[in-house]
């Protein structure tokens, strides 16, 4: 049974509104109890709604010069924390350089979404079905996390520590992301919604593959989004691929264990009736430029 | 006869500031000083309420008083058809949204903290959450009567024995699910005590004078004492037919003679207000070797949730369009409304029939692959045409467009099928499919009276007026009335002043639902301006010393037709008429020739027109994922005689997008739908092209030939995209929505996915 008095919305005017200029004056903000990163605030706002925020103050941190934008840095990608997700979809060197991020971007939610949502926001509220993670796992993302204690760098992964659920503390703040570009033939992210425009990815996927001089599959990275507690590359599934040459038959086997490796961490949930075929289908529909360029 | 004004587009006034976010609804023109309401909800299914214990709730600082069942002065029942919902909950608890009290505050913070301290405690009833569990004889009763709320047989003809001679037998299940209406605005009101003491409601809604009803029942009032007051509604597609915030506010109103206000939220509204009937349709439909229905015989079973709003027209309204809008001499169907513990069933676009027409327009694609026929053919051979009678033995004796929209739709169909279904998809995991749905719909209440009245006025400066209580929810009624008006007095539709749906000015013109207001409000704005034209033409002809006949009306004059310089202004004419001591005011009355249906067989005559349409959609599906684009659909409508040009394409943009959302996404779950997060309707990048074909089929009891388009728009869609996937899969889904399960799911038992090889 649903809470219905849930939908009574807390006394807002209780609640403080900071707006830090520099990293330094955030993290001594956010070391105190009840304060809560804003970083675009789109779903904060809806869990302000729903009662679920039971803190006093929020820190905008969209305003602090150092956290924002996209720059080329010794190959690397490094883009701040609170870069828009509508900023990364026009930004060339994004499209350029990180083509399955470019298209994590393009079908994120709407436009009046996508101008008000940063990537910061999309990995640090950790939700499983979150858009850009898939591609920023893909490009072996790097985040900044910053502290009263200084300043640390750890993959990205690692900071998503289950469904909803950051693995940042209190006083922590993510800055800015790495990310490698690799030119790979094949760089792609698809995801599967109930509609076109604003839909949460019911399944994602975000692969980069390529070939060596024989033909066969040399890098492989899978990257699952959607599916399961957190968002993370399949193995089993990779292994499978690589060493071999990309033929249909070997990505309807890889597909068909992607399916199981999925289901021995999630277990048969009800919604694993669609997404163990779907997730079969769409590695299949991404790969289908790859195999037919393999085969000519 | 060429028209001046209709068949025209003639922008509103008013549409601009809507447009352009201009426009001022309920919620923000109530004034800053007005109390809050809010009502407590119950949040579980079925129970009893053992005690309410609001004494904490009360002593809390900005809490002005709080309410319960005992303080109605009147009536504590509410309900469009039958009366059965309670303003406030009276010892039990039929759904969660049900409101045991109702807190009057100074804030809204205060009226949140009185909700959280309101103790209630109930005894929990097993909850009935599907018609069959409410239908099984030992369930607990939600309503004293019983939990069938009403039955609707439709019989004529003798079906078993037709079904003997039929060339081709299909029978099918069919299950649609509860919809959300989805219109923009939340329902929101205020009320204040107006300048006559009367406890004056601002609120948004379909029906002023409904409303003005119920809540003098509720508050044991005579209607002078009440007064309602459309204010710009953003939409209602048969949600805001019911009472919402008006019972609420009438309460606190009667009460503390202070202003009051009350807003739902988003997450309120759909918890709080009706939904689309789920059906189950059990359906067996039977041709001859050419094709032509012989028998139709069909159990619909909806779930009427816990309240009957409309659900007994919706439940007529199934059984009576089950056929199709086919002649089919031999029917037996029964159709039931039953009660459950689902939040409440009520009107929404369609009233029952987009339900059916799934069921009917799937059966006829089915018949017509059994014969190898054409899917227009057939529907050709069938399509009720003058001098064919109706299920419930009505003759159809004009305007029965079907066969017009049939062959406008034709070219497209055929030229879909033969070159565009077999070009290379956009994907090459996708498959593309062509389908067609055709729909009939009758205009107006289903054999009952359903009246609507007008005036009209002219003042001695020649100014006119024009008095409607039909409300414009937005779908353009008003213009469409001043265009009609316009029409009869040769003025242009921007010189009348408009006074629309108060119920202190105008007097009742229905609900703007059933597709009725064209047809029916139409009819008495024609009737009320022809009388006004006559007394004008009668008193210029006394100035002008020439024969009434041989003068005619345009731009605020009265002219001799064969001579322009000999005329009368409107103000010189009025004089005339006042000084005679003759009123200045006009009345029209237009209730269609209806008869009641008999009980025992639903046979009668239960419209004055019907409206007819046929869509085509074309469009690809994934067949590894379950994904289904609309990417074209072919819409031709019958309206009679078409009005407003802009706005027929507006309903029928707008039907298609609803339609498209119940065919693909659109599903509510009791208890579990708690906001537009978990409720995917079509946004504007999901919508397809659209070619809207206008079809003018004259409607000789319409006004100028027109009948109404608003609920037409949506019925045919989902039965159209519903075909064109069988198409591309080969495999037909017999439940909606058919979102990405059920067509991955129709997909692999097609076998697809293992066809596909690279």
């Amino acid at each position: 049974m649903i809470d219905v008095m849930n939908y009574h919305q807390p006394d807002r005017s209780a609640i403080d509104y900071v707006r830090p200029a520099t990293v330094d004056e955030a993290v001594a903000m956010l070391a105190k109890e009840g304060t809560a990163i804003v970083a675009g605030g789109t779903d904060l706002m809806i869990d302000i709604r729903a009662g679920w925020f039971k803190g006093n103050c929020l820190v905008d941190v969209k305003h602090i010069p150092e956290m924002h934008g996209i720059r080329e840095e010794n190959g690397a990608i490094a883009i701040g924390a609170t870069t828009s997700i509508e900023e990364l979809r026009q930004s060339p060197l994004v499209r350029e350089k990180l083509p399955a991020l470019y298209k994590a971007t393009e079908k994120f939610a709407s436009l009046q979404v996508r101008n008000t949502v940063t990537i910061g926001g999309n990995v640090g509220h950790a939700a499983p079905c979150g858009d850009t993670h898939p591609p920023l796992i893909l490009y072996d993302g790097e985040v900044e996390i910053a502290s009263a204690s200084g300043r640390r760098v750890v993959p990205l992964r690692e900071t998503l520590a289950g469904p909803s659920k950051s693995a940042l503390k209190q006083g922590e703040l993510m800055t800015r992301f790495t990310l490698r570009p690799r030119k790979a033939a094949l760089e792609d992210f698809q995801k599967i919604g109930r509609r076109k425009d604003l839909a949460i990815s019911r399944v994602s996927l975000a692969m980069l593959l390529d070939v060596d001089a024989s033909g066969v599959m040399d890098e492989v990275r899978v990257v699952l989004g959607a599916c399961m507690p957190t968002t993370g590359r399949m193995p089993e599934t990779e292994a499978i691929l690589k060493g071999n040459k990309p033929t249909w038959k070997v990505f309807r086997e890889a597909a068909a264990h992607m399916a199981a490796e999925m289901i021995a961490i999630t277990g048969r949930r009800k919604s694993i009736y669609y997404k163990e075929p779907a997730i079969q289908g769409l590695m299949l529909r991404m790969c289908i430029p790859f195999v037919k360029g393999a085969s000519k | 006869m060429t028209a001046k004004f209709i068949g025209t587009d003639i922008t509103h006034p008013r549409i601009w500031e809507k447009a352009m976010g201009d426009a001022l609804f309920a919620a923000d023109l109530a004034p800053d000083d007005c109390l809050v309401l809010k009502a407590l909800r119950a949040g579980r299914h079925h129970a009893e309420i053992v005690s309410i214990d609001y004494s904490e709730a009360e002593k809390l600082p900005g809490v002005v008083r709080i309410f319960t069942a005992k303080d109605i002065p009147g009536r504590n029942t509410t309900g469009i058809i039958n009366k059965d919902w309670p303003v406030l909950a009276e010892g039990k608890i039929r759904s969660m949204a049900d409101a045991v009290a109702l807190v009057a505050a100074e804030t809204e913070q205060a009226a949140q903290a009185a909700l959280r301290a309101i103790k209630v405690e109930y005894k929990d009833l097993p909850a009935l959450l599907n018609p069959f569990d409410a239908l099984k004889e030992d369930a607990p009763k939600i309503h004293e009567g019983g939990n069938l709320l009403f039955t609707r047989v439709v019989k004529r003809g003798d079906a078993e024995a037709a079904f003997a001679t039929a060339a081709n037998i299909i029978e099918r299940e069919y299950k649609t699910p509860a919809i959300e209406h989805c219109y923009m605005e939340p329902d929101a009101g205020y009320g204040y005590v107006d300048e006559d003491g009367a406890l004056a409601i601002v609120v948004c809604t379909q029906n002023p004078h409904f409303d003005l009803g119920e809540v003098c029942a509720v508050l044991d009032l005579p209607e002078d004492k009440v007064r309602i007051i459309q204010a710009v509604t953003g939409g209602g597609f048969g949600s805001k037919l019911d009472i919402t915030v008006q019972g609420y506010i009438g309460l606190a109103l009667y009460h503390l003679k202070r202003p009051v206000r009350y807003f739902y939220n988003k997450e309120e509204a759909l918890l709080a207000t009706g939904k689309r009937h789920p059906m189950w349709i059990t359906i067996k439909t039977g041709v001859d070797k050419d094709g032509k229905l012989v028998a139709c015989h069909a159990h619909i079973t909806g779930d009427g949730g816990a309240y009957g709003s409309y659900g007994i027209a919706v439940a007529t309204r199934a059984a009576v369009h089950a056929t199709g809008p086919y002649a089919c001499p031999n029917v037996d169907i029964t159709a039931l409304e039953v009660y459950t513990n689902n939040l409440f069933a009520c009107a929404m676009r369609g009233f029952g029939t987009p339900q059916v027409a799934f069921a009917y327009e799937s059966q006829m694609d089915l018949h017509a692959q059994a014969l190898g026929l054409d899917p227009i053919e057939i529907r050709l051979r069938n399509a009720l045409r003058p001098g064919a009678h109706t299920a419930t033995g009505q003759l159809m004796t004009a305007s029965c467009g079907l066969p017009n929209c049939l062959e406008a739709v034709k070219p497209y169909y055929h030229d879909a099928v033969t070159t565009w279904v077999k070009e290379e998809p956009s994907s090459p995991t996708r498959r593309r499919g062509v389908g067609v749905g055709a729909m009939w719909y009758g205009c107006g209440s289903t054999g009952a009276a359903n009246p609507a009245t007008a005036q009209v006025e002219v003042d001695e400066n020649g100014i006119v007026t024009l008095f409607t209580g039909c409300a414009d929810i937005g779908q353009g009624s008003s213009i469409v009335l001043l265009q009609l008006a316009g029409e009869v007095l040769g003025l242009h539709p921007s010189k009348f002043r408009l006074v629309c749906a108060d119920t202190k000015y105008t007097t009742n013109a229905g609900a703007s639902s059933a597709s009725r207001q064209t047809y029916i409000s139409g009819n008495a704005v024609v009737l009320a301006t022809t009388e006004m034209a006559e007394a004008l033409k009668k008193a210029a002809a006394a100035i002008l010393e020439v024969g009434p006949e041989t003068l005619e009306l345009d731009d605020g004059l009265i002219r001799v037709i064969a001579d322009h310089a000999q005329k009368v202004t409107f103000a010189d004419a009025a004089k005339h008429i006042a000084k005679a001591g003759e009123a200045l005011r006009w009345e029209g009355f237009f209730d269609p020739d209806t008869t009641p249906l008999a009980a025992e067989d639903g046979q009668g005559v239960p419209y004055g027109t019907y409206a007819f349409a046929c869509q085509m959609a074309m469009i690809e599906v994934d067949v590894l994922t379950g994904e289904v684009d609309v990417i074209k659909i072919v819409a031709a409508h019958d309206v009679g005689r078409g009005v407003s040009p802009a706005n027929l394409v507006g309903q029928i943009g707008g039907g298609i997008g609803i339609g498209q959302g119940f065919a693909l996404t659109e599903e509510f779950e009791t208890g579990v739908t708690e906001s537009l997060t978990d409720y995917h309707i079509a946004t504007v990048m999901d919508m397809p092209e659209i070619v809207p074909i206008i079809v003018e089929d004259h409607e000789p009891s319409g006004p100028f030939g027109a009948k109404g388009i608003g609920e037409p728009a949506l019925v045919p869609t989902a039965p159209a995209i519903l075909n064109a996937i069988e198409m591309a899969l080969g495999e037909r889904i017999y439940e909606l929505p058919a979102n990405l399960e059920r067509v991955l799911d129709a997909s692999r038992k097609a076998g697809w996915p293992d066809k596909l090889e690279f």
